[in-house]
Parts: C-alpha cells; sequence; structure tokens
C-alpha cells in the first residue's frame, strides 16, 4: 500500500525566500508530480496565511495543504480575538509545534514562513519534525541544491525585495532547468508594509523569461 | 495484499463553455481477470457537482455515497445548493482524516457555480484546482491526447466528444482499462448520464 501511496501522491518542488530590508519574498514552482507523472502543472505553492503572512510548500501536497488549513485558522482566530496579527514568529513556532506533535508519523512537508509584523519582516524555515529555524534566504524542496547554487553567490545583506524578487526568481528557474521534479512556472508573493500581494504575469515577465 | 483489489482505470473531467464533463471507462480487473464489464466510475453527488474516480472501487463508491449525504445534509442547513469548491473540500476533509490508513483512490471533482471547475484529489485528499485532468493506469494516455487538443470554453459537444477520444486512446493501450464509456455531464441546468463506446 505505501508504495501505491508514494506513486499516487503529489510531491517535488523548489520554493525560495529571501528576507530583504523592507519585507519578504516568497517564490515557488508551479509542478506537481507522483513519481515521474506530472499530476498538475498549475499548482499554487506559495499560500496565503493572513494579510501579513505567506507560507510556501514542498513535499507531500495534502499534509502541506492541512498544515496551511491549522496555520490560517489559528492566526484568523488570533486576529478576532486580540485585534492585531499574530507574530511570525509565532505562526512558525507553532507550525514547529505542530510538527513535533507528530513526531512519530510526520507530516511529509517543508515550509517556509515569512512575512511582516511589528517586529519587520523574517522568514523561518520548518522541517518535517519540527526544527525551527529563523532565515536570511533559504530554499526547500527536491530543487534546493540547485537554487543554492545560485543563492549562494548571488545573495548579500542589504537587498531590498525589488533586488530579491529577482534572485528568488532566477533561483527557481535554475531548479527548473537542472531538477526534473521542478517546472512548469514560477509564483512569486511579496509580504511587505503594505501586506501580502502575487506578482502578476506581467510583473514576472519584466523581471525574467520565463 | 489490497494489491489484489487495486484494480486500473482511467478517468478524465474536462471544463467547457457553461460546464464540465466527467468520463470514465467500465471495466474492473483483477489481476489478468476480467471482473465486470459495467462499472460506473463516474458519480453524481449534487445536482450541479459530480465526480469521477480511479483506484480501490470500494473505497470509491463509499466516498461519493457519503459525500451525497454530506452534501445533503450541507444543503438542507444552509438552504442553498454546495458549490464544488466546498465539495472537494469535504472530500479532501474526508481522506485527510483517514491520513494514516487511507482511502486508495483518486478522484476528480467537477461541477458548476456560475463558473465551471474541476479539482483534483490523491488518496491523501490534496486539492488542486485544474482546467482538465485525469486520473488513473490511463491517466498518461489520456493525457496525451488533453494536452495537446484542450482548449478553453469549447462547447459542450466538443468537450464530450474530446473526453471520449482520451479515454479511448488510454483503452487502447492500457490492459486495466476498457469496455465502455461513462459521461456525466454537468451544467447550470444539472446533470446528465449516457454511455459513450
Amino acid at each position: 500500500m505505501s508504495d501505491y501511496i508514494e506513486q499516487h501522491t503529489y510531491h517535488g518542488t523548489t520554493t525560495v525566500g529571501i528576507s530583504c530590508t523592507d519585507g519578504v519574498v516568497l517564490c515557488a514552482d508551479m509542478r506537481a508530480s507522483a513519481g515521474y507523472f506530472i499530476a498538475n502543472n498549475n499548482t499554487m505553492k506559495i499560500q496565503k496565511i493572513d494579510n501579513h503572512a505567506g507560507m510556501t510548500i514542498a513535499g507531500g501536497v495534502a499534509d502541506a495543504q492541512n498544515v496551511t488549513d491549522m496555520l490560517r485558522y489559528h492566526s484568523n482566530i488570533h486576529r478576532i480575538d486580540k485585534q492585531e496579527y499574530l507574530p511570525i514568529k509565532s505562526i512558525a513556532r507553532l507550525a514547529s509545534l505542530i510538527f513535533f506533535q507528530n513526531r512519530y508519523y510526520p507530516f511529509i512537508a517543508d515550509i517556509l514562513v515569512g512575512g511582516y509584523d511589528k517586529q519587520g519582516p523574517s522568514l523561518y524555515n520548518i522541517d518535517m519534525f519540527g526544527s525551527l529555524d529563523k532565515k536570511t534566504y533559504v530554499t526547500t524542496g527536491s530543487g534546493s541544491p540547485v537554487a543554492y547554487g545560485l543563492l549562494e553567490s548571488e545573495y548579500r545583506d542589504g537587498l531590498t525585495v525589488e533586488e530579491g524578487k529577482i534572485i528568488a526568481l532566477r533561483a527557481v528557474k535554475a531548479a527548473i532547468t537542472r531538477n526534473i521534479g521542478t517546472g512548469d512556472g514560477i509564483n512569486v508573493a511579496i509580504i511587505d508594509k503594505q501586506g501580502y500581494r502575487l506578482l502578476t504575469k506581467e510583473q514576472k515577465k519584466a523581471i525574467i523569461t520565463l | 495484499m489490497a494489491y489484489m483489489y487495486m484494480p486500473g482505470a482511467t478517468a478524465v473531467g474536462i471544463t467547457y463553455d457553461g460546464g464540465v464533463v466527467m468520463a470514465s471507462e467500465r471495466r474492473i480487473a483483477y489481476g489478468n481477470f476480467v471482473v465486470s464489464k459495467t462499472t460506473k466510475k463516474t458519480f453524481k453527488i449534487t445536482d450541479f457537482v459530480g465526480a469521477c474516480c480511479a483506484g480501490m472501487v470500494a473505497d470509491m463508491q463509499v466516498l461519493a455515497m457519503q459525500m451525497k449525504a454530506m452534501t445533503k445534509i450541507r444543503k438542507m442547513e444552509l438552504k442553498r445548493e454546495i458549490p464544488p469548491n466546498s465539495v472537494a473540500k469535504m472530500m479532501s476533509t474526508m481522506m485527510y482524516e483517514r491520513r494514516y490508513y487511507p482511502l486508495m483512490t483518486q478522484v476528480i471533482v467537477g461541477g458548476v457555480d456560475g463558473d465551471a471547475v474541476i479539482y483534483t484529489l490523491d488518496p491523501l485528499g490534496s486539492v488542486l484546482p485544474d482546467d482538465y485532468a485525469s486520473v488513473g493506469t490511463g491517466a498518461e494516455m489520456a493525457l496525451g491526447v488533453l494536452d495537446q487538443e484542450f482548449k478553453p470554453k469549447m462547447s459542450e459537444k466538443d468537450a464530450v466528444n474530446l473526453a471520449v477520444k482520451s479515454i479511448k486512446s488510454a483503452i487502447m493501450r492500457d490492459n486495466a482499462s476498457g469496455d465502455g464509456i461513462d459521461v456525466l455531464v454537468v451544467d447550470k441546468n444539472g446533470t446528465r448520464e449516457f454511455t459513450a463506446n
């Protein structure tokens, strides 16, 4: 049964997150594969948690969507209860606790949580066992070795989101060409003090040829 | 062991201008033996939402039956039609509840809520929206046709023909698929079902 599940559940990804001086950039490809089969080529792997926070998903789509639902629920409940946004640090810690509670039968997912709150922009990586890491730049998924290759040489401190989004797009594009689990287009989201916004096709085309 | 009762299948879902077409072939084969030649793998869930499945037949039948009941109850609670995105999410929740002993079925949920939409669900309950999709052992073959010939905003007639054509090409190259095609059309006037060859 487990090999049936392995071959029929959706996997594969490259996601990139960059924390800049004025906001956070999240970037991901659009492919969902089941083994060698490309099951979906229009997958939204960047999810909005609330107006001030977003996340990317890599790993099993069902598990990651379930985690997304939980984070979204708790962020909304907190905002309504307390009349303020749930800090990014807390969202990330909550995600880490959710993963760790399932330590013995883990959610197969590796997520990035990023956003902009009173402390300014921040970005976290939470892995399937619940480790929580604050990052300035990070990439997850099957194409992450390729994306890191570009990020390690291009990332520098003091980037703005305008510069960061170019690097993020280039990193995912590199992963698309050298990783078969990655492909079918790129989504980019920027979260800064204006809130969460996804770049349109035209805005992306102005930066890079897809 | 459950593998013995794991027949193949081909099911497709296509959106067109004002509705969706869902189609599946009718074969169940356990190993090399054809057990049934008349199995329905398309399901009417509500008047405006349908589904088609591939995988273990018991699981898809139970899933469809429970969804039919749940949407009926939900419709009475809310006093309105249950849109396809809700049906997909309800189904996803049902499947994810069984994360550690999954329902071994892949599903395409489709319907109309103003626009025509379809969603694919994997055995664990991930939900991915699509314009057209295919699941099952014949999915690769069916998508070979769909990827080439699908156009947004087709007529109903063209969409039905494309669905049947894609399943036919899967039947030709997939031993686990065959024995005719069930078609379910959903539009703003409700559902229609018929069998093609």
